[in-house]
């Protein structure tokens, strides 16, 4: 988070320094059924050029962190932009083994307590799935954007974003999102009182059930 | 009518204490396995890591239209048993994708009815479990080895229960679990005739579906040949002829007969569970049918079973 809030800055003084004053934008997601949407990425690329059109992280820039407690990741969708780095602390006092198979990002961390050493660089576009190769049920996202503006929106399906005024393509992104990111694009432009108002369809996606069956059969023990 | 003995002997003394009870390589034996199953769980080999501690807690209440495995309708038993257990272990990471698991549990069962039936539980389990691999869809397998000594208020019921056994699995949809196993089962009573010297081995299926996130229904079916004790009147055991074997007297129902015999039992069962608590927390209701047959015999068991479940 604070590396995207330093990011948006710099774009931010880019734009104050040809004249123009930083606008909030609202931000809201709906499924079509009219429930809020929480945990729900939503990211905007200018369409002005320049320094706003989107580019990599800083380097030197904080490290982000997804957190394992009580056998659960923490949090469950984490945006980034691109060229970022991710530490995976694990705050249990037991071994997590953290591992994803997506495109965007293959890598794993066998068993480790602690925080690991090198944080993982994530520098591909896109989404990335993480697992556990010991507790079948931990699941989170991390999710690869080239702007600097993106938020996540809460479990009201609300959100906001400070950005300089001008023309931006808005998309949204979720884990359960049904069909391809690009089609939920909108093009609004960002001006005083701008909001970016978000319907989709969300699809069901599963993970192993935690708690234990009667039958000491499969699963992790 | 007395219960007769295969040796045609007739009338019983209630069941005696045969040295087997207080055999001192017995109890050796299984003092050795209980101290070093204990002194595991607080000690760290120099090859292994401890990952994690399993403490686990569960009551269930049965209800078990044939207690006492009759093979005749108009003598099989019915009865309520409420059931409180717990389980403490430890996990050790012997290798990224293989762990072992040392467990001590403890069970009571109480009857409604045929409180002689009363029982407590204490052994533990040593399992390996491995993976074949990272993520969600490799299959697993784990083989187990579990002991027991169920202290019986029937001193007939007394005996120590050994079980081995070996599970493959595999994750074939985020949703769908499948599951097979064997277990070979022994048990070693202590009592003349050994009524409860029996064993038996055993194949299992099983099915788990994910209604939803929170919902678990399961299914399986398991066949077993071996050994079974069954109690039943007297005049029952006349009939029986030479399927009944090891036979001795048995208060808990009265003046009734317990006796062995190889049977072989077909058993289906189905499972649905709800998790809550941020899933530490589960509760079920299962029911089974198990029918077992020898000979010209058989009978049929209808298992209603209902509980809670805690997994830390």
């Amino acid at each position: 988070m604070k590396r995207s809030v330093l990011a948006a800055w710099l774009a931010l003084l880019a734009g104050l320094n040809s004249g123009a004053q930083a606008q909030t934008v609202n931000v809201s997601v709906l499924t079509d059924k009219g429930a809020a949407v929480e945990d729900a990425v939503v990211f905007a690329k200018s369409l002005s050029g320049g320094a706003l059109s989107g580019g990599e992280a800083a380097a030197g820039s904080d490290i982000g962190v997804v957190d394992q407690v009580d056998k659960e990741y923490v949090n469950r969708v984490t945006p980034v932009q691109k060229g970022s780095r991710i530490n995976f602390p694990n705050h249990d006092k037991i071994r997590h083994h953290v591992y994803s198979f997506s495109k965007a990002k293959t890598f794993e961390i066998p068993l480790y307590t602690g925080t690991p050493r090198d944080p993982i660089v994530f520098d591909k576009l896109g989404a990335v799935s993480l697992g556990c190769n010991i507790h079948d049920w931990m699941a989170a996202y991390i999710y690869v954007v080239d702007t600097p503006f993106f938020t996540t929106t809460g479990a009201d399906g609300k959100s906001s974003m400070s950005m300089p005024p001008g023309d931006y393509e808005f998309q949204v992104w979720h884990p359960r999102l049904r069909g391809p990111t690009g089609k939920t694009m909108q093009k609004i432009t960002v001006k005083p009182g701008a909001r970016a108002e978000f319907t989709i369809r969300l699809k069901k996606v599963w993970k192993p059930r935690r708690a234990p069956a009667s039958r000491s059969g499969g699963g992790y023990r | 009518m007395r219960c007769l003995r295969t040796n045609h002997s007739e009338y019983f003394p209630p069941a005696v204490l045969t040295p087997s009870c207080g055999n001192p390589g017995f109890v050796i034996r299984f003092t050795l396995v209980s101290f070093t199953l204990i002194l595991a769980l607080f000690s760290t080999p120099a090859h292994a890591e401890w990952v994690e501690w399993i403490a686990d807690a569960g009551m269930d209440y049965t209800r078990d239209s044939n207690i006492n495995n009759s093979f005749y309708d108009s003598e099989a038993k019915s009865d309520s048993i409420l059931s409180p257990r717990a389980s403490l272990g430890r996990v050790y990471q012997l290798t990224d994708f293989t762990r072992l698991s040392l467990v001590a549990d403890i069970r009571y069962e109480s009857y409604a009815d045929f409180s002689d039936l009363n029982n407590t539980s204490v052994g533990g389990e040593a399992a390996l479990r491995h993976k074949f691999g990272i993520g969600l869809f490799v299959p697993w397998t784990r083989i187990s080895l579990s002991v027991a000594n169920v202290n019986s208020k029937s001193d007939l019921r007394d005996r120590n229960v050994y079980k081995v056994s070996l599970r493959i699995g595999k994750w074939v949809h985020e949703r769908v679990s499948v599951w097979a196993g064997y277990t070979y089962d022994m048990h070693d009573g202590n009592t003349e005739p050994p009524t409860y010297d029996i064993s038996g081995s055993a194949g299992s299926v099983n099915i788990d579906l994910l209604v939803t996130e929170d919902i678990l229904f399961g299914v399986s079916y398991s066949r077993r040949r071996g050994g079974v004790v069954s109690s039943c009147s007297p005049h029952s055991i006349a009939l029986l002829g030479d399927v009944a074997k090891d036979v001795q007297s048995d208060l808990a129902y009265g003046k009734w007969c317990a006796y062995n015999s190889e049977v072989e039992t077909g058993e289906f069962g189905m499972e649905a569970s709800y998790a809550f608590g941020a899933g530490h927390y589960s509760v079920y209701i299962s029911y089974k049918r198990r029918r077992s047959d020898v000979d010209r015999f058989d009978y049929t068991s209808d298992i209603f079973v209902s509980g809670i479940n805690y997994s830390y």
